[in-house]
């Protein structure tokens, strides 16, 4: 009478004993994750004779880009037969990258390759899931390949952890139609933005210069990069910095306050219905984003043909000469997971991807306004000039010489989501109510400052 | 005396009448608080993408571009969302049939049959039943990553296999419709125990098995958390999942923008099959409510 | 959990007593098989994994009880909680009233073409959760939604509804959209099963139908009323999609600790905290289980008046 419930009491310590190996399986080894790879030894020779030789290599590849690299991926798989690429598309890149931790959590399913943008691969660069490929080799015959600044862009510390694929430089969207209307002129500096936008709000309420998005803290933190005031720096794989009381950041603080106070700027979600439909109706006259938001205002608006301008962004101080820009886009990276004898062909399709002939053809093909970081592509467009027929001007230009101002000397906090929940938790608010802006970063910092501590960073203030 | 009554009779009948409007007039604010926003779902679904942003939400404008809207929504991206579609249609079917099927074996066992550990799983049953399954969710990955069935569609079709709630609505449903003499009998006949249930118990279960069914589909159907985590290749999301990936694609610079237009034609599609479902399978399963609510 | 009572006692005398029927474990294996798969060992799992905690540098250590001590006093999991019940007071007793106002009139038999209110009533219910916040979305948006333009008809000046503390009003009229018409079922079905004797005799004696319903309707279906509180417990504690959904609409306003689930969700996924988020998920099914256990004895006792 004891045990009634034998059949029961077998199964439940079947599964729990289960349960617990595969734990301890799973916690077993997990500190060897624990700190940033120091790298694998990959020569050149060895990348360079992955593309001739003939053994067969499988390789995953996870990009939100799919719909633009597929072209190009197919592309090389006719060109290198023997390099079979399993080409998933995981949705977007906040998804991704959830699924990407899950994987290494889980230690199963891992990709050989992953897009990232340049501010989200870092945190899985210094948690060592991403490889480091540096070496004096490799440093020295593709740094030349690409853009100086998307060639810091995918180093963390001294480490290298991915190839740049394009450069998304910020430009400024400017309904000149409406400026005209009130008498006024495209602002080149962030004081004549603030005198405009101040006329503009006295003399029609319902009109806003411009907007901050409150979804992430990247449009936000990108006046403090224009203004080369960084508000915080990655010093190696475990120690940051953290400088958001700074003097020069406090005056952009200040200045961005007095904005939001005076209906120059307004905080305001631009992923909704709502903001879309203000953008029609020219609630906010200006749209300062990276260049891929230009196609995507013709695409989605080709009522407002001819009214948009497009322009550098604003600069700081006085001179419009000096402006600084910055620049968003993606870069392709390893898994430290991979198989040493899979990463020599994996690094020879990436070099191909992001800097071949072909492929950037495959590119330009697959959507006219990709704009590659391959320095080949950049000399070859920059001396075409095409109209574009939506804004009535050659806005490729504009990007190319907002991507030669980009201010390099800026680096991305190793952990982004985490940082942008702070960021909606605490400073949005600030962005979009009456809520005082210094009072928010205030209390953001300490917030970071704890995260970064608790896993395991060092931080500097 | 007849006139009086006369007039009270005629009183009432004006109060009726009073009463009736009234009656009608909240019950169809109350409808109207229900379709509204299905109304402007359907109307969405008849514009482009701009002539959602310059037209009226619950009006057409000026060029219904209904049927193009359809023909793009399954063919934007290769046709990706006709996968969607059909993953959640097999999902739907193949963890919403199986959970109900399982619940209703055991309910019945529990409902008519003494055995061994009855009182146990009946207690956990019991137990568990107010554990919200997304409160497991991130556990469950962690789990079903260990052995190798995160990415299939096999993670979201197990955890939704199992549906403490459907039991728990089958032994009532078992314990009111099934007479136990009526199994008693079959047994002294030399029925086995497969037979009866197939044969007497499953035909009076059914009002039962289809309202489980129906709550079941709608749970898989609508689920969102579980696919989302388990799922890492966007060709196996169901609709919740998918839709929401263009929706965040329309903002999002590495991806094709998706237009809103689709996306709401989309999410209108994405209603239709449930709706069907309901209104054709109603007197079922309000019947096996009913039935259900006298234990309730 | 609802009449637990009867399920343990009165059934005795339903099924045979006289021998027992092993072949019953038969039936119930697929279930306990996927019970098991799909809700225990990730219970035990997750305990476990409470007991550690993994760092970006560093790896994983056992800490014993730090995540669940912690976790009793995180004040913004108790802020999550607080919301959510403040949003179970504002949703919960506005939904079932509405469920229980349409269910009494549809049982009056004075509505004409009953069918149609009824199944329309119910058409939100097949709507996911993602898509009426989409919808909703709109219908609230300031300026162009529904409620702006018709504001805007009378020269009213439009609130903006998707900001501040009024969001939650927002969240909680989406779940009364989506689950009116399911509570409303809930309650007709057990009202057509009163037996009309009951209340036969007091339309004869000229009781109007308020009264009947009050009186006489209501305390029959006590017992649906208790049980679609408890739904609704439930339901508020899982509270997830609907403020997910809306935070891009409004980022500035739902925190990433809005609810006690979307807390977790953001431990893990964001915060890469999944030990934490463990734990926390550990103490949220607790919390739910005992509240689910108050409201079940109150509502049994209520129901037994």
């Amino acid at each position: 009478m004891n045990r009634p419930q034998s059949a029961f009491h077998r199964i439940t310590t079947a599964a729990l004993t289960s349960v617990l190996m595969l734990s301890v399986g799973a916690c077993g080894n997990s500190t060897s994750a624990g700190n940033a790879s120091s790298g694998m030894d990959i020569k050149l020779s060895d990348i360079e004779h992955a593309l001739t030789s003939d053994n067969d290599v499988n390789l995953t590849m996870w990009a939100s880009s799919y719909e633009y690299l597929k072209q190009s991926v197919q592309a090389f798989e006719e060109k290198y037969p023997h390099i079979h690429i399993d080409f998933v598309n995981p949705g977007s890149q906040s998804d991704m990258m959830i699924k990407f931790q899950n994987a290494v959590t889980a230690k199963k399913g891992i990709p050989d390759i992953l897009q990232f943008g340049y501010d989200s691969y870092p945190q899985f660069a210094v948690s060592g899931s991403l490889l480091n490929f540096k070496s004096e080799e490799i440093e020295k015959a593709w740094a030349s390949k690409y853009s100086p600044s998307t060639w810091q862009a995918v180093h963390v510390g001294q480490g290298l952890y991915g190839l740049p694929q394009d450069q998304a430089p910020i430009a400024m969207y400017s309904r000149k139609d409406i400026l005209q209307e009130h008498g006024l002129e495209i602002p080149k500096t962030w004081d004549e933005f603030y005198e405009t936008g101040k006329k503009l709000h006295e003399a029609d309420p319902s009109k806003y210069m411009g907007f901050i998005d409150v979804t992430d803290s990247k449009a936000w933190s990108t006046f403090y990069r224009q203004a080369s005031a960084p508000l915080w720096k990655v010093e190696n794989t475990s120690e940051i910095s953290l400088s958001t009381d700074s003097a020069q950041a406090r005056k952009v603080t200040a200045f961005l306050q007095k904005c939001l106070d005076d209906g120059v700027l307004k905080g305001v979600s631009n992923a909704t219905d709502e903001f879309m439909r203000d953008i029609n109706a020219g609630k906010y006259v200006t749209w300062i984003d990276e260049n891929w938001r230009g196609g995507l205002i013709e695409k989605s608006y080709p009522s407002l043909a001819g009214k948009y301008t497009v322009t550098l962004p604003p600069a700081w101080g006085d001179d419009p000469q000096s402006v600084k820009t910055a620049s968003g886009g993606s870069m392709l990276a390893l898994s430290a997971a991979i198989p040493q004898e899979k990463a020599a062909a994996a690094l020879a399709f990436m070099d191909w991807l992001n800097t071949s002939e072909e492929s950037i053809e495959a590119f330009q093909n697959s959507n006219g306004f990709f704009f590659m970081a391959s320095s080949k592509f950049q000399q070859e467009a920059a001396k075409k000039k095409t109209i574009d027929e939506f804004f009535g001007q050659d806005a490729n230009s504009v990007y190319f010489e907002s991507a030669n101002k980009v201010n390099a000397d800026w680096s991305y906090l190793p952990f982004l989501s985490q940082l942008n929940t702070y960021f909606t938790d605490v400073i949005a608010p600030a962005l979009s109510d009456d809520g005082d802006l210094e009072d928010a970063i205030n209390a953001f910092q300490p917030k970071v400052e704890d995260f970064a501590q608790k896993q395991g960073f060092t931080v500097n203030k | 005396m007849r006139n009086s009554k006369h007039a009270s009779l005629l009183e009432l009948t004006i109060g009726q009448k009073i009463m009736s409007i009234i009656l009608h007039l909240v019950m169809l604010m109350m409808v109207l608080y229900c379709i509204v926003p299905l109304v402007w779902l359907v109307m969405s679904t008849t514009k482009t993408n701009e002539g959602l942003y310059s037209s009226p939400g619950l009006w057409f404008a000026d060029d219904n571009v209904f049927l193009q809207n359809i023909v793009n929504t399954f063919s934007f991206q290769n046709g990706i969302y006709g996968r969607w579609l059909w993953n959640t249609l097999m999902y739907a079917v193949v963890a919403g049939l199986g959970s109900t099927l399982f619940a209703t074996f055991a309910g019945y066992a529990i409902a008519t049959m003494d055995f061994i550990g009855r009182k146990w799983l009946l207690a956990t049953t019991l137990a568990f039943m107010s554990i919200p399954s997304s409160v497991i969710t991130v556990p469950l990955y962690l789990l079903y990553s260990q052995i190798g069935l995160v990415g299939t569609p096999l993670a979201v079709i197990i955890p939704q296999l199992s549906n403490a709630f459907g039991l728990y609505l089958m032994i009532i449903y078992a314990q009111t419709s099934i007479p136990i003499p009526l199994i008693e009998a079959a047994r002294l006949d030399g029925a086995n125990s497969w037979t009866i249930f197939w044969r007497i118990a499953f035909p009076l279960l059914s009002p039962g098995f289809v309202t489980v069914l129906l709550f079941s589909l709608v749970g898989v159907w609508n689920n969102y958390f579980l696919p989302l985590i388990m799922l890492s290749d966007t060709k196996d999301y169901p609709l919740t999942v998918g839709l929401n990936v263009w929706l965040k694609m329309t903002s999002d610079s590495a991806q094709l923008s998706v237009p809103n237009n689709l996306i709401l034609t989309g999410s209108f599609i994405a209603v239709i099959p449930l709706i069907i479902a309901f209104v054709f399978l109603q007197k079922f399963w309000q019947s096996g409510l009913s039935a259900g609510s006298v234990k309730m | 959990m609802f009449k637990v009572h009867s399920l343990h006692h009165d059934n005795r005398k339903q099924y045979s007593k006289d021998k027992k029927q092993n072949i019953g474990i038969i039936y119930c294996l697929p279930y306990i098989v996927v019970f098991m798969l799909g809700m225990i060992i990730p219970m035990i799992y997750s305990i476990y994994l409470g007991f550690f905690q993994t760092r970006m540098i560093g790896g994983s250590t056992f800490v014993g009880l730090d995540n669940y001590i912690q976790a009793f006093s995180d004040h913004q999991l108790w802020d999550g909680f607080r919301r959510v019940l403040a949003y179970f007071v504002i949703q919960v007793p506005v939904c079932l009233m509405l469920a229980l106002l349409a269910a009494l009139m549809l049982d009056s038999g004075r509505i004409k073409h009953l069918a149609v209110p009824r199944i329309l009533l119910f058409l939100p219910y097949a709507v996911p959760s993602v898509i009426a916040a989409l919808m909703w979305g709109y219908i609230c948006g300031q300026q162009y939604g529904l409620v702006g333009q018709m504001l805007n008809i009378f020269s009213i000046p439009s609130p903006d509804l998707l900001s501040g503390q009024i969001v939650l009003f927002v969240i909680a009229n989406i779940a009364t959209w989506t689950f009116m018409g399911y509570n409303m079922l809930i309650y007709y079905s057990a009202l057509r099963v009163i037996p009309i004797e009951l209340y036969e005799s007091a339309r004869v004696d000229g009781a109007s139908e308020l009264r009947i319903a009050w009186s006489i309707k209501i305390p029959q279906i006590k017992g649906a009323i208790v049980m679609t509180v408890v739904f609704s417990v439930i339901g508020a504690l899982q509270l997830f999609n609907e403020p997910n959904t809306l935070k891009a609409i409004s980022p500035e306003t739902i925190t990433s600790y809005y609810t006690p689930n979307m807390y977790t969700y953001n431990l893990a996924f964001a915060g890469q905290n999944i030990n934490y988020a463990a734990a926390a998920s550990i103490v949220i099914g607790v919390i739910t289980m005992i509240l689910v256990a108050i409201v079940k004895i109150a509502g049994d006792k209520w129901e037994q008046k």
